[in-house]
Order: structure tokens, then sequence, then C-alpha cells
């Protein structure tokens, strides 16, 4: 039987008494590159949140590859928003990497010398091992990003959720994360980005999921990206995408 | 009598610096969990608690104020309050200091209230109260204080052994959540600890000083140390040393508190971290960045010579650093480098004054000269210019990390050799013996 990295049913979600997301339903492609667009508040982050389990849904079901959220905790690896913690925390960007390693080293074990150099190599992934050992809040925006990145790739999981990896990075930075992207697919890993501009994003991925509080449209780019569906995920804000496509 | 009241003594003191360290540790997760406060809201809260459970032991056995009673009563009614605190955030859209100070002042209002009451009683004994209040360190029992010492060491075992999980959890609540771990738990524990630790320290500190305790170590260890485990490690020895320095205090002035002491001398010691801290201190801070903006300002009155030396034949150049003589070259008139550097007239005669100092310039009334020193310098100024035009130029990439990162032996070659075609003057020896470690 064909069993889905991820698949969502009926999703529906919450806050106080908005609703952020309504009736999801998804099955993911295996081993690809898949962004998640939508307006501001269209519930990319919660769709995101939801599905790891950090915000409650209020109903539906999500399983990956077959199997419930609690017994898939090691497949899953989240990088997430940038501003969502305190950057002036005294710790290395070498020990932030480490940290995605924590718990398959388990409870009451030490950091073992193998472990800090699989955190190292995962630096060297992303360019960072000349700054393993400087102060996290002593980095860039976009460093920062990147060590976000590397703590992912070492947990080597199954599933990779990014929030707006390449919010506030530069273009070669943004190039060599993708790339980093694409070696992960090979490695048959699956890879949701969420993802603010629309006119990059025909290059990026292979699927995309349009997303305003339901899922407009998902599939391969040729199938999603229509001026229809856009219209109707984005409203009138798509003209500006429109007008540089038709420049093309 | 003597020996008895020496070894009391030594155990309180013992007892008293293993808290001190156990609060330090736990202070600084605390702190960056963002929850300082906690330990206050902790600490007030029981103070109801304290007073019904005085009153409940009076009722019932007429004089005995039993320690265990009050404990009791304590804990249950900090737990009260923390049940209170975590309605308030759940259920109000209020921000969390907000409900922290409902709390904090709405039980121990509560519980000043039972005490006048109390004190209203036959007993004089509701007067032992206020060691709970203030603290009453040097009257500690051998038997409270060996309480105190294994209740610490606990903390810091239990601590000690849940540090991973504590400093993912602390750093980054949603990843840790993804792990699997459970957030609730880990805040749990650390809720737990924290209430423990304050409900046991009560005696010794006060309730009120006790917040000081956890928040002032790591604050001071803060400023001395970019790393966690060194945080915590220094915040640990600052506590016990602050309950040092307190408790030997008040032994040498009966009549002053010691919880007070305690909190003064790690007041003492935040204050000199603050000052002086090698990572955040704020002397250092304060003359590195003076020190930075007058150098620079130094260097850009010498490199406003760069026009008049470049067009100065290199010839004549080379003839005035070897015979250490300028005055071949012309002075350039103070009004034209104020203009150009955009300074204030306090700026400019601040300047001024410092490079003179330096032996760099010679100054006529309304110009300047450089000194052969200052030529030199000049030279030097212009050499580090030029380095970062040509650096940026190749390896765009390192730009921002210029002065972090030493570049390799090659790339420092490569731009030396256009540098020298360019400018062959620049690497006059004389140049290079400036600052040597500085010079690229």
């Amino acid at each position: 039987m064909n069993t889905s990295p991820l698949s969502i049913k009926n999703l529906t979600v919450h806050y106080d008494n908005k609703i952020a997301l309504w009736d999801i339903h998804y099955e993911a492609p295996e081993a690809s590159l898949i962004g998640i667009l939508g307006p501001n508040g269209a519930g990319k982050t919660t769709l995101i949140k939801a599905i790891l389990g950090i915000i409650r849904a209020t109903s539906g079901s999500i399983t990956i590859f077959d199997r419930p959220l609690q017994r898939t905790h090691h497949m899953l690896s989240y990088v997430p928003q940038r501003g969502t913690v305190d950057w002036d925390y005294p710790i290395t960007a070498l020990e932030l990497v480490c940290m995605g390693l924590y718990r398959s080293i388990g409870w009451f074990r030490r950091v073992q010398k193998k472990h800090w150099e699989k955190a190292y190599h995962a630096l060297e992934q992303v360019g960072m091992q000349s700054f393993a050992h400087r102060q996290i809040g002593a980095l860039s925006g976009g460093q920062q990003q990147r060590i976000f990145i590397a703590r992912a790739l070492v947990q080597d999981a199954s599933i990779y959720f990014m929030d707006e990896p390449f919010a506030g990075v530069d273009a070669k930075t943004e190039a060599s994360i993708l790339i980093l992207l694409r070696t992960l697919k090979k490695e048959k890993k699956t890879i949701f980005v969420v993802h603010h501009d629309l006119s990059s994003a025909t290059k990026t991925f292979d699927h995309i999921i349009l997303l305003n509080t339901t899922i407009i449209a998902n599939g391969t780019v040729k199938k999603t990206m229509t001026p229809e569906y856009l219209k109707r995920t984005f409203g009138s804000s798509t003209t500006l995408y429109e007008e540089e496509t038709a420049l093309q | 009598m003597n020996s008895f009241f020496y070894y009391n003594t030594i155990v309180v003191v013992s007892a008293v610096s293993v808290f001190g360290a156990a609060s330090g540790f736990l202070g600084t997760l605390l702190q960056l969990r963002k929850q300082s406060l906690l330990s206050d809201a902790i600490s007030h809260a029981t103070l109801p608690g304290i007073a019904i459970a005085f009153l409940i032991t009076f009722l019932l056995s007429n004089n005995n104020k039993s320690s265990f009673a009050l404990f009791a009563g304590a804990a249950v009614s900090s737990i009260a309050g923390i049940l209170f605190l975590l309605f308030l955030d759940r259920s109000t859209s209020l921000k969390e200091d907000t409900n922290l100070a409902i709390v904090i002042s709405l039980f121990f209002g509560a519980g000043a209230f039972l005490l006048g009451f109390l004190k209203n009683l036959p007993t004089a004994s509701a007067a032992g109260l206020n060691r709970f209040i203030y603290g009453k360190t040097a009257s500690l029992l051998a038997s409270d204080a060996f309480i105190i010492c294994g209740a610490a060491i606990g903390t810091i075992t239990i601590l000690l052994l849940f540090f991973k999980e504590f400093n993912l959890f602390l750093f980054d609540k949603e990843f840790t959540q993804v792990q699997g771990y459970s957030t609730s738990s880990i805040d749990l524990l650390l809720g737990t600890l924290t209430l423990f630790l304050v409900i046991l320290g009560l005696q010794a500190v006060g309730l009120i000083l006790i917040i000081a305790l956890f928040v002032l170590p790591a604050l001071a260890a803060r400023c001395w140390t970019d790393h966690i485990r060194m945080m915590l490690l220094q915040a640990s020895i600052f506590g016990i040393v602050s309950a040092i320095m307190g408790t030997v205090w008040s032994s040498l002035e009966e009549q002053l508190p010691a919880g007070a002491l305690i909190v003064l001398s790690m007041g003492f010691l935040f204050l000199v971290s603050f000052l002086f801290g090698t990572k955040r201190g704020s002397v250092w801070t304060t003359l590195k960045k003076r020190k930075q903006r007058q150098e620079k300002n130094v260097d850009l009155l010498l490199q406003s010579f760069s026009d008049l030396i470049q067009k100065t034949p290199a010839n004549s150049i080379i003839n005035m650093l070897e015979s250490r003589s300028s005055y071949a070259l012309p002075s350039l008139p103070i009004i034209e480098i104020v203009d150009m550097l955009h300074w204030s007239s306090v700026q400019r005669s601040q300047i001024l004054r410092q490079a003179k100092e330096k032996n760099l310039i010679f100054r006529q009334k309304d110009s300047i000269t450089l000194s052969p020193h200052g030529l030199s310098h000049a030279l030097r100024v212009l050499r580090l210019h030029e380095w970062q035009h040509i650096f940026v130029q190749f390896y765009p990439d390192h730009a921002q990390s210029i002065h972090q990162r030493k570049l390799n032996k090659n790339e420092r070659e490569k731009i030396r050799i256009i540098l020298k075609s360019q400018f062959p003057i620049l690497f006059h020896p004389s140049i290079n013996k400036l600052q040597k470690d500085n010079l690229p």
C-alpha cells in the first residue's frame, strides 16, 4: 500500500472565535519540495504548527506515514521563524545546532564528542563553520537562519517544516539554502516551506499548496499557479505577480 | 555553650550558602525563562497560608508554633497563588507582569491583614511570624539548616540531571514540543522546584527579599559570560559568596537582619559585575567605545591629508620619512578639515588636542601640518583605507567580517601585491613598523 508522508483529514483550527484553518484535507507526495503560499493571515504558520502539534486543532486527524504524531516525533524537523526565540540566549552557534540532537542523545546522557562533530558537520553544510563558537546574538539575521536550518539538518528527519526560511536572507544565502533543500529531496525527504514570494515560488518548488484558511489548490506548479487559483487565494493582491510574469 | 553556638553558626552559614548556590542556579534558569518574578509571586503568596496555619495550630494546641504546619500552610497558599496566576494568564488577555502584580499584592495584602489580626491574640508568639517576612538567619536551628541544605542540594541535583532538557526548553519552547517532549511537564518541574526552594528559604531571607537571591546572581553572572554553563556556575558562586558575606556581617552587628545583609552583599556583587563585568560591564564598554571613537576621529583627521600626500611625489615623501622631517608637506587650513568632516567646535578642539598630544600634528594659528610621526601614521591610515577598498572588491563575501576573520596567507598576499603596485610608498618600512598587528 502506498503511504503518504503526511496525510491530513478534516483539520480545523480556531483562534479564540476566529477560524484560522477550515476543513483541510491533504495528502503529501513523497520526496518533494512543497511550497505553502498564501496572503498574510491565511494560516500558513498555523497549518505547520497544527501539523506539528504545537497548536491544538479543533478537529481533524494527522498521520505521518500512517502513524499518529505521538509516535513520529523523531521523523519531524522544524525550522521556526527567526523571531520566535530570544537571540540573547547565552549559547554558541554550535550548541544551538547540537540541540537538534538532544532527543536522540536521550535523558540523563551527556553530549559527547561525536555529537559535537555531527553538529559541526551540519554547520559546514550551511557554510557557518567559522562561526561555530560565536554567541548566537552576534550573528546576522541570515546567519541565524542558517544555523536554524543546520539544527534541523542534524536531526536527520524524514519530513522538514520550514517557516519562511528565506525571510531576511540575501540572494546568495537563499541560493545556497535552496541547494540544500534540493539535496534533501534527493535523499527522499519531504520538505514543506512556508513562502511569501510568489515570483520565486515557481522556480523553487515542485509542489505548491495555495492556502487561504482552506486549501484553494494543491499539486504541481503548473496545476496550481494559474491566474484563477491565485486570484482566489490572494484576491486582488496578485496583480503584481501577474504583471511580473507578463513581463517575463 | 560557646562551642554549641559556634557549631550552630557554621551549620547555618553552610546551609545558607548552599541555598544561595541553588537559588542562583535556579534563578538563572528563571531569568532565561523570562520568569524572574515567579519567585516573588510564590514568596508573597505564602503569607496568608502561614498566618492561617499559625492560627489553626494556635487554636488547636494553644501556643505551639509547629514549623511543619507553617511550611505546609506556606506551600498550600503559594500553590493557590500560582493557580490563580495561571488562571489569570489563561482566561484574561492581561499581560503576564500585570497578573504577577495582582497575585503578589492581593496575597500579601491578605497575609498582612491576617497578621494584624493575629497580633491581637493573647500570646506574644505571633511576633515569631516576622521571621518569615524579614528572615532571621542567625536564629535558624541546626535542624532547619539541615533541611534547607538538603533541599538545596536536591534542587541542584535535579537541575543538573535535566539540564539538557531545560536548556532546550528555555531557548526554544516550540522546537522542544516538536521533539516530543512534554513542555508543560518541564515547566511544571521548574515551577515546583522554585516553590520548594522559596518556601524553604523563607526563614533565612524572608519573603520580601528572597527574590533578590533568585534575580541578582543571574544578572551579575550575565555581565561576565555568554555561556550558559559558565553563567550557572558563576550565579551559584555569587549566591554562595553573598550568603557567607551577609551572614558573617550580621554576626558582627547583631541587631541587623541577616536577610537584608545577604541581599545587600548580593547587590554589591551585582553592582561590581555591572560596572566591571568582562562581557557587559558598562565601564569597559563605555571606555572601549570612547577609545574607538577617538582613534577613528584622529584617523579621519590624518586621512584628510590623503589628497595632499598623493599629490606629493613619492620620492620626496620617502625623503621626508627617512630624514624624519615633514616640513616640505604643505599645511591644511583647519576650517577646510572641519567642513569636510562635519565636526562640531567641541569635537574639533578635542580631536586636535588628542592628535597634538600624540605628536601627530603641528598646529599653526589656523592650519595644521603633519609631523614626521603624523606623516607615517597618515600613510598607515591611507594604506588601511586602500586595503579595505581592494578587499571588498575581491572578497565581497568577507567584507563584514574584515575585523573578525583573518584572511589566509594567499588572500592577504594577493591584496598586498595589488596595493603595492598602486602605492609603493605605502609599504615603506617605517609604516610597517606602526602597530604591526593592526595593519593588514
